[in-house]
C-alpha cells in the first residue's frame, strides 16, 4: 500500500504529519527453547549415537 | 525450494568467513594455551596445589577473551572487497525511523532538518520520509515536541514527508516502538533507516545504503559504522579517536567472520521492512528481569532472527557518513554499560532458541563474555593475593645431610613475559593499526603519522589508567544482573558531562573502598606481590580524580584529531546552523532564514 491510498483511505480525518495507515502483521517469534546445556547434551548424543553409526559405509 | 532455501536459509557460512574464523580461532586458543603453559612453568614452581590449577584456569579464559580480541583485530588488517551498488534508479520506498524518549526535541528534530536537507540535495530522486516515534513519557517535553514538530514541517517544506507520533505507552522499550510502528503503518515502506535520537547521517549515505539493498534482494539489514563526533572531554575525545581509528578495522575484522550473519547495533542501519516484520516480532520472556520480560538489547536478536529466517545480515564498515554521538565520562559510560550488561546476560536465556546459526550463539556467547571476563580477572588477582599468603618457604635442604643448599629457581623473568605477552594483547592491534594507517595513507586524515601515533599511545595510557575502574563497574554490573536487580532504562545524558570532584566521589566510592582493602591486604599478606597490583589498585584508590579529571574539557586540538573534526562533515555543520536558527533570541527585525540550511 502506497502513502498516498493511505491517506486517502483514512480521507479527511488525517491529520497532518500523521503516520498513515498501513498495518503489516509482526507475528510473535518462538525464541526460549531447550536450555542450552540441553541443546548441547542433544546434539552430543546424536553425534555419537550408535544409528549413525551404525550407517558409516551403508552408503547411504 | 522453499522461500527460506531459496533465500540461502541452508547455505553454509562462506569460505573466506570460515578460514577468517579458524584462523581467528586458532591464534586465540594458541595465545591462551601458551600464557597458560607458561603460567604453570612459573606458578607450579614450588609444587602443583588446587589454587594455582585455580588462577591457571582464570588466565586460561582471561587470555583466550583477549587474544579473541586481538585476533579480530589483526584479521582486520586485512583488505575486503565490497561490491559498490550500481547507480541505477533507485524504487524503494524508504522511511527514515527517529525513536525518541524524553530528549530535547530541538537538538533532536534540528537532526531531522539536517538530514531531510542532506537527503533532498543528494538523494537522486529517492523516495525518503522521515517518522519520529515518540516513547516520551513526560506531558511537558511531549507538548514541546508537538510545538517543534510543526516547526520542523513548517521550516523544510516537509509536509506528507515528516511524520510524528507519540505511544500511549512506551510497552517493549525502543523495540517496542519500532514494531508498533510496523504494525501500524510499516507496509507503506519498503526499507527502514533505524536511528537513534542522537543518530546523523549524510543524505548520500542513506542512498547507498538504500541502493545496495536494492542490489542485493536477499539482504535483510545492513549496518554501518556509525562514528563518534561532537566529544569534547578529555574521556569523549578519546572514545571518539577510538571509534574512529581502530573500530573500522576491529568491525573489518568482524565483518572478514560474519558470513552472512552480521551483527545489527540497533541503530544507524538500513531494514528490509517484510524481513523485519516477518522475523523480528520479540515476545516478552517468561519471568522477570534481569533475564525474563521484554528483551533488553534486542538488536542482536533481532541479528539473529532475521539470518535465522533465512536473511542476509551484512556490516559494511567502509560506508562514511553515519554519525552517532557517545558518553562525555566514566559514570554515563558506566551507566549505558549497566544496561548493555543486563541485556548481554539475558542473552544467556536465548543460547538454546530453536534453528539459530551457530555463529548467532557464539554472538551471545561473545556478547556475555564481554561482561563476564572482568569477573575472571579479579578472580586471578584475589587468587593470586590467597597464593601468595598460603606460600609456605622455600626448603633449601630437601634431602637429609645435604651439603649445599638448594635455590628454588628464579621465575620472575618468566612472569614478566607473560604479563608483557598479555599486555602485548592488548597494545600490538593497535600499534600494527598506526602502522597500516601510516603506510595506506589514512593516517592523513587523523593529521599524519605522527599525529596518529601520539594520539594512540595517549589513548593507550589513558585506557590502562580507567581499565580497573571499567573492570569493576563491569564486575558490579554482573553482579546487581547475578542478583537479580534490573537496572530499568534511564534516559540517556546528552550535553557536556563535566563532573565535579564530589560528584565523581559520590559515583567511585565503592572502587575507593576495594582498592585501599585491596592494597593494604595485600602489602599485610603478600607484600611481594605489592609492584605488581600497584597498576591496578593505584588507579582504583584515585578513582574521583580520574573521573573527574577525563570529564573535563581537553584544552589541546592536536591530540585525538578524528577525520570529522579536521573536515566537519556537512551535515554536522547543518545541524549545528538549524540548532542556533532555532534557540537564538527573537530579533526586532524580519528573520530571514536561509534556505540552505534545510536543502
Amino acid at each position: 500500500m502506497t502513502i498516498q491510498a493511505a491517506f486517502e483511505r483514512a480521507g479527511a480525518d488525517h491529520a497532518a504529519g500523521q503516520l498513515p495507515h498501513a498495518p503489516l502483521a509482526m507475528p510473535k517469534q518462538v525464541l526460549e527453547g531447550p536450555s542450552f546445556l540441553r541443546l548441547m547434551r542433544r546434539r552430543f548424543l546424536r553425534l555419537i549415537s550408535a544409528d549413525r553409526t551404525a550407517r558409516v559405509g551403508m552408503g547411504r | 525450494m522453499s522461500a527460506r532455501a531459496r533465500r540461502g536459509e541452508h547455505a553454509p557460512a562462506p569460505m573466506g568467513a570460515r578460514l577468517a574464523r579458524i584462523c581467528a580461532l586458532a591464534l586465540a586458543g594458541l595465545a591462551g594455551l601458551g600464557a597458560t603453559a607458561l603460567f604453570l612453568q612459573f606458578g607450579a614452581v614450588d609444587g602443583l596445589q588446587g589454587i594455582d590449577l585455580l588462577r591457571a584456569a582464570l588466565i586460561l579464559i582471561s587470555t583466550l577473551w583477549l587474544a579473541w580480541g586481538a585476533a579480530s583485530g589483526l584479521t582486520g588488517l586485512f583488505p575486503r572487497r565490497i561490491e559498490p551498488a550500481p547507480k541505477t534508479a533507485i524504487r524503494a520506498r524508504t522511511v527514515v525511523l527517529v525513536p525518541v524518549y524524553n530528549e530535547d526535541p530541538v537538538i533532536t528534530f534540528a537532526r531531522v532538518a539536517a538530514m531531510l536537507g542532506s537527503v533532498d540535495r543528494k538523494a537522486e530522486g529517492a523516495l525518503i520520509d522521515f517518522a519520529i516515534l515518540s516513547d516520551t513519557r513526560d506531558d511537558k517535553i511531549a507538548a514541546r515536541e508537538r510545538i517543534w514538530f510543526d516547526r520542523l514541517v513548517r521550516d523544510t517544506g516537509g509536509e506528507g514527508r515528516l511524520f510524528y507520533r507519540r505511544r500511549v505507552n512506551n510497552a517493549g522499550k525502543k523495540a517496542g516502538n519500532i514494531e508498533e510502528f510496523i504494525r501500524t503503518s510499516g507496509a507503506a515502506w519498503d526499507l527502514a533507516v533505524i536511528l537513534d535520537a542522537d543518530s546523523l547521517m549524510e543524505g548520500p549515505t542513506i542512498t547507498e545504503m538504500i541502493r545496495r539493498m536494492e542490489a542485493s534482494p536477499n539482504l535483510g539489514l545492513l549496518q554501518t559504522l556509525p562514528k563518534v563526533v561532537r566529544a569534547q572531554s578529555r574521556f569523549g575525545r578519546a572514545m571518539q579517536f577510538s571509534a574512529s581509528f581502530y573500530s573500522p578495522v576491529f568491525a573489518r575484522g568482524l565483518a572478514h567472520m560474519q558470513g552472512r550473519t552480521g551483527p545489527f547495533w540497533g541503530h544507524n542501519a538500513i531494514v528490509r521492512i517484510r524481513a523485519f516484520a516477518e522475523c523480528c516480532g520479540l515476545p516478552q520472556l517468561s519471568g522477570k528481569p534481569p533475564f525474563g520480560g521484554h528483551i533488553l538489547s534486542h538488536d542482536y536478536v533481532e541479528a539473529a532472527l532475521l539470518a535465522r529466517g533465512g536473511w542476509e545480515v551484512r556490516l559494511d564498515e567502509d560506508m562514511e557518513g553515519s554519525f552517532e554521538e557517545g558518553p562525555e565520562n566514566i559514570i554515563d559510560h558506566a551507566k549505558r554499560d549497566r544496561r548493555w550488561c543486563q541485556g548481554n546476560l539475558q542473552h544467556a536465556r536465548l543460547l538454546g532458541t530453536p534453528r539459530l546459526r551457530p555463529w548467532s550463539r557464539f554472538v551471545f556467547v561473545q556478547g556475555i563474555m564481554a561482561y563476564v571476563a572482568p569477573l575472571f580477572w579479579g578472580g586471578f588477582l584475589m587468587a593470586s593475593i590467597a597464593d601468595a599468603m598460603v606460600q609456605h618457604q622455600p626448603d633449601y635442604f630437601p634431602e637429609p645431610y645435604q651439603l649445599f643448599p638448594v635455590f628454588p629457581s628464579d621465575q620472575t623473568t618468566k612472569a614478566i613475559g607473560l604479563a608483557i605477552g598479555i599486555f602485548g594483547l592488548l597494545v600490538l592491534p593497535k600499534l600494527l593499526i598506526v602502522l597500516q594507517a601510516a603506510l595506506t595513507g589514512r593516517a592523513s586524515r587523523f593529521g599524519g603519522a605522527a599525529s596518529a601515533l601520539r594520539s594512540t599511545l595517549a589513548e593507550l595510557a589513558l585506557s590502562s589508567l580507567i581499565a580497573p575502574l571499567m573492570l569493576m563497574y563491569q564486575s558490579r554490573s554482573v553482579i546487581q544482573v547475578l542478583l537479580g536487580r534490573d537496572g530499568g532504562w534511564p534516559p540517556n545524558n546528552r550535553g557536556d558531562g563535566r563532573l565535579t570532584l564530589g560528584e565523581a566521589a559520590a559515583a567511585s566510592r565503592f572502587i575507593v573502598a576495594t582498592g585501599v582493602l585491596g592494597l593494604f591486604a595485600t602489602w599485610h599478606l603478600a607484600p611481594a606481590l605489592v609492584p605488581w597490583m600497584l597498576p591496578v589498585g593505584l588507579p582504583m584508590v584515585i578513582a574521583p580524580v580520574i573521573i573527574s579529571w577525563t570529564s573535563q574539557p581537553l584544552a589541546s586540538g592536536r591530540l585525538f584529531r578524528t577525520p570529522a573534526e579536521m573536515r566537519v562533515p556537512d551535515v554536522l555543520s547543518a545541524h549545528d546552523s538549524i540548532v542556533a536558527l532555532w534557540t537564538e533570541p527573537p530579533m526586532s527585525g524580519p528573520i530571514a532564514p536561509s534556505g540552505d540550511l534545510y536543502a
